[in-house]
């Protein structure tokens, strides 16, 4: 188990060294630099003066050399649009707001997702099931940015009801969280395990011991249809919390998806640079956490 | 010890599929007493499991569907109970084990609450109590160190091992009648025998009714009481073991005993006789006999009206024109049976 | 051994013949009585009757049909700018009403769906055929080259496709050509993952270790054998596929790295719609709906062959 452990750390470190390498050189092989963008704003020496302190008139490659050194102290540096701000900082900022997003939505989203998926495999060709199915291919098929604004000009502008965006409490978190809820309503796929499972040899066992539907449901069929449900939840877990681009921009939202977007589009490398390795890093710790997840729901992996 | 459990009577069940309907089972007729063994043989797609997971309303509705017929299990009619009403016979009074032990145990549960868990579901006792009885049960069906064994996972365990732990949950409530569909076909010869063994030994001990769905003669030989062949969603000849080893009547028993290497070869020079052709197609079952196209002794009629039931004297019956008395005569070829060690009587 | 039969009824009038042997019998029997379907007219029909799945097949033609020749409907083409007649609302002359340019809203509505139509399909086509080729590959030949590849997509997919989009397309900068190839290189590798687990089932059946026993190539087996089982996976994941790169695009084209002006696309008139929805609901609206019912068509549409390609999930 350890060994186990171990190996998959330095699976994920080689990973993300991997990754950070790749997004430094696509992103200083853009055209332009960050500084570039205030020509004719600021004087040519104030300019170069600029490069010089963020290091940005040194050759790419001692650049990398330098960005992986300050890495491995465990700085990423400062950003270079926002002055006097540091990259950690900028994440300290914006994580809580976008973890708090996402975990309202994952909380009020996921498990009407599966419920709606249980009873449609449970009433399966019945009119529920239809209804889940159609529940769930709306979730999927209407875009968030047209929810998002769609109910921007029932509840605020229409109505008044709801703050159109920004995030200052929790009157401000009802349209954003329902928009990330809604994405996950899908019960499509727990249906079809579900259905998987319901045609296993176990689940007649059950029966024929005299165990009724309900507890068949719930207590055999349940269970075993999680367990591939889990293997999707990292990646899931991993978005959520690390914010979605499109409800933070729409909803004025601070978070790490909306800085992500501000910064690629300034050209603002290390904060960039910083996010995308933050990115890959939560993601990588939400899908080990998933795999150590997945042996307390199924025996079969558990290490005895 | 004649008690009469259950009572089968012109049992019909269809699947109703997107191509049209299949006649799985087409009138089917069969009893089973107290402490008796029945056997029912024959090959895929001849309606046993069908007929037997009717019995036990094992089959989803839709698309499976009983056009007629009556099952009375003590006296009390089956047929037309709610799936609630059937939860309470489930595991009670009629229990059942399958033919794949690998897969029909609930891989996350533990062995001992999969035990328990249908105790609890037919008796008014504590968790404690079940888990107490489960563990019996582990003990009855061999398993060794049932405390140890009670917290493990199905997983951890061989073929032949879960096919106790299968016994041991389907007998949990000492049920009067045990169903047990292919019990051994997936497992090795040596397992086969000891599964055999184990579930005489518990039917002597606890006086369960058996229904056996095989089409293993070798199987049926080490335990059936009675034997009901079946082709073509219908029973086509019944009897006492012996009848239907030592005096077979029907041309596809005859074809059925020649063709398996267990009775069929066992002088030198004597060959294994294969039955040609294939069973019939339940979507459009043949007007006549079901085995006429297959069968060596084919008359004009058989292909047009259903044969007769033909009854002797002790109750053995077959389904064949050939014992009408205007037929011509036709001999059975000549087997050499010799049975099987090993039937607890 | 004799016995004395009782028979239950006796049918008496049968005549002699009636017992004369048939050796007819076997011959009759040979003849198949069910037709022998093919395996695609079988999906055909099956998808035939799931209704559900029609209606999106309708409405995507119907879109189509549309987008060919809906702008030849229009008052003026989707160019044409008149200040004058700047955010009418919809009426008889502009049935989706103008934009802040006096555009004709209609003319562009389906000037920009052939746009997001064709974005969509070769968005999904391309990365689809990447995905099968290296999926296919990866499973066939399994061991280091598949331990890389598979290494290569963990890396990739670790980080939001979104992001390599919009680097890619800072990268290329906007047009057409550029979104298109961001998300074809972005798309591929879920496709890639099925289809190597597909294809490492398939490779251990008895067709192909029968083929490969009479001396048939990995690239025939592949092409031959693996490659057309894998077909009903292919085509759901590929109309699956299409409406998530129809919103892809749309996102980009929201976030500003789209389509440009005076060209257009689905995404485009939407965002350009919420900037101006407090004051001109319709402008939001009327794209957002044609995304909506796009998405919802292929969806269902793509749901329905599933459906129809693996019966186990149809009752």
């Amino acid at each position: 188990m350890l060994k186990y452990v171990v190996k998959r750390f330095f699976i994920s470190l080689l990973t993300l060294f991997i990754l950070a390498t790749v997004v430094f050189f696509l992103l200083h092989s853009l055209p332009g630099d960050p500084i570039s963008s205030n020509n004719g704003i600021l004087p040519k020496e104030l300019m170069n003066k600029l490069r010089a302190h963020y290091g940005l008139d040194q050759p790419v490659w001692k650049q990398y050399i330098q960005y992986f050194a300050n890495m491995f102290r465990g700085e990423l540096g400062y950003s270079l649009k926002h002055a006097n701000r540091t990259v950690a900082s900028v994440i300290r900022e914006s994580f809580p707001v976008s973890a708090s997003l996402g975990l309202r939505g994952l909380a009020l989203g996921y498990p009407i997702g599966v419920l709606l998926g249980v009873i449609a495999a449970r009433r399966r060709g019945k009119p529920a099931d239809y209804i889940c199915i159609i529940i769930g291919i709306l979730a999927i098929s209407v875009p968030s940015f047209i929810l998002a604004r769609i109910l921007q000009w029932i509840f605020s502008v229409k109505l008044g009801w709801l703050p159109v965006a920004q995030w200052k409490g929790f009157k401000y978190t009802i349209l954003p969280v329902f928009c990330m809820a809604f994405g996950m309503m899908n019960g499509r796929s727990m249906r079809a395990y579900m259905l998987e499972v319901v045609s296993q040899d176990y689940i007649k066992t059950a029966k024929a011991k005299g165990v009724p539907e309900r507890r068949r449901v719930w207590r055999h069929m349940f269970r075993n249809a999680m367990l591939p449900m889990v293997t999707g939840l990292g990646p899931l877990v991993a978005g959520a919390l690390t914010g979605t681009f499109v409800i933070e921009t729409i909803f004025s939202i601070p978070g790490l998806g909306k800085q992500y977007v501000d910064a690629v589009k300034g050209l603002d490398y290390t904060l960039a640079m910083g996010l995308t390795t933050f990115f890959a890093a939560f993601l990588i710790f939400a899908n080990f956490m998933v795999d150590l997840a997945y042996g307390l729901v199924d025996p079969r992996v558990r290490i005895e | 010890m004649n008690e009469r459990l259950l009572t089968v009577e012109d049992l019909r069940v269809s699947f109703d599929t997107y191509a049209g309907e299949v006649q799985a089972v087409r009138g089917v007729s069969f009893h089973l007493d107290r402490g008796e063994t029945l056997a029912i043989v024959g090959e895929s797609g001849s309606g046993k499991s069908v007929t037997v997971q009717t019995v036990m309303a094992l089959n989803p509705m839709p698309p499976a569907r009983i056009k007629s017929g009556s099952i009375v299990y003590k006296g009390r009619e089956l047929v037309g109970l709610s799936d609630r009403e059937m939860d309470a016979y489930r595991g009670k009074e009629f229990a059942m084990i399958f033919q794949d032990p690998m897969t029909s145990l609930n891989p996350t549960m533990k062995v001992g609450r999969q035990i328990a868990e249908g105790i609890l579901m037919h008796e008014d006792i504590s968790r404690q109590e079940a888990q107490e009885r489960a563990l019996n049960m582990l003990r009855m069906v061999g398993l060794p160190n049932p405390e140890l064994n009670m917290v493990r996972f199905p997983h951890t365990y061989s073929g032949g091992m879960r096919q106790r732990i299968m016994i041991a949950i389907a007998l949990a409530c000492n049920p009067s009648i045990l169903i047990a569909d292919e019990p051994t076909t997936a497992l090795d010869v040596t397992i086969q025998a000891q599964i055999l063994e184990l579930m005489n030994g518990l039917k002597a001990e606890l006086g369960t009714g058996i229904i056996l769905i095989t089409h293993d003669l070798g199987v049926v030989a080490r335990m059936a009481d009675r034997i009901a062949v079946m082709y073509g969603g219908q029973i086509v000849e019944c009897g006492s073991a012996d009848e239907i080893f030592y005096d077979p009547l029907h041309p596809y028993t005859w074809g059925l005993l020649g063709s398996m290497p267990s009775t069929g070869v066992r002088r030198e020079g004597k060959k294994l006789i294969a039955i040609p052709g294939t069973p019939p197609d339940l979507f459009a079952p043949p007007p006549g006999c079901a085995f006429a196209a297959r069968c060596p002794h084919c008359m004009k009629i058989c292909t047009q009206t259903p044969p007769e039931q033909s009854v002797t004297e002790s109750g053995h019956y077959a389904s064949c024109w050939l014992l009408d008395k205007r037929a011509p005569q036709v001999e059975p070829p000549e087997f050499d049976i010799r049975k099987e060690g090993g039937r607890d009587e | 051994m004799k016995h004395i039969f009782y028979q239950r009824q006796i049918i008496e009038d049968l005549p002699p013949e009636a017992f004369m042997p048939d050796p007819e019998a076997h011959r009759r029997a040979e003849v198949i009585s069910r037709p022998n379907i093919n395996f695609w007219s079988d999906v055909w029909r099956r998808f035939r009757k799931n209704r559900v799945a029609m209606t999106g097949l309708v409405i995507i033609a119907l879109l189509v049909l549309l987008c060919v020749f809906g702008p030849l409907l229009a008052p003026t083409s989707y160019e044409f700018t008149n200040m004058k007649a700047a955010n009418l609302a919809p009426s008889g002359a502009n049935w989706f009403g103008t934009d802040k340019l006096g555009r004709d809203l209609w003319a562009r509505v389906w000037v920009g769906g052939r746009i997001s139509l064709v974005v969509g399909v070769i968005g999904a086509v391309l990365p689809t055929i990447f995905g099968v080729i290296v999926g296919g590959v990866s499973g066939y030949f399994g061991g280091k080259l598949d331990m890389i590849i598979m290494r290569v997509i963990d890396i990739i997919m670790c980080i939001p496709s979104l992001i390599y989009i919009i680097l890619i397309m800072l990268y290329l900068g906007t047009g057409i050509l550029p979104i298109v190839l961001a998300i074809s290189m972005t798309g591929w590798m879920g496709t890639a993952r099925s289809i190597r687990a597909l294809v490492m089932q398939l490779k251990v059946r008895e067709f192909v270790l029968a083929a490969r026993a009479l001396g048939s190539s990995p690239m025939k087996i592949i092409l031959r054998h693996l490659i057309p089982n894998c077909s009903g996976i292919i085509v759901v994941s590929l109309s699956l596929h299409i409406p998530s790169v129809i919103f892809q695009e749309a996102y980009l084209s929201f976030i500003g790295l789209g389509i440009q002006s005076p060209m257009t696309s689905w995404g485009q008139l939407a965002q350009i719609g919420g900037e101006v929805y407090r004051n001109y609901p319709y402008q939001l609206l009327i794209p957002s709906a044609v995304i909506c019912l796009v998405m919802l068509a292929f969806n269902l549409f793509g749901d329905g062959l599933r459906d129809s390609l693996d019966p186990r999930l149809r009752d």
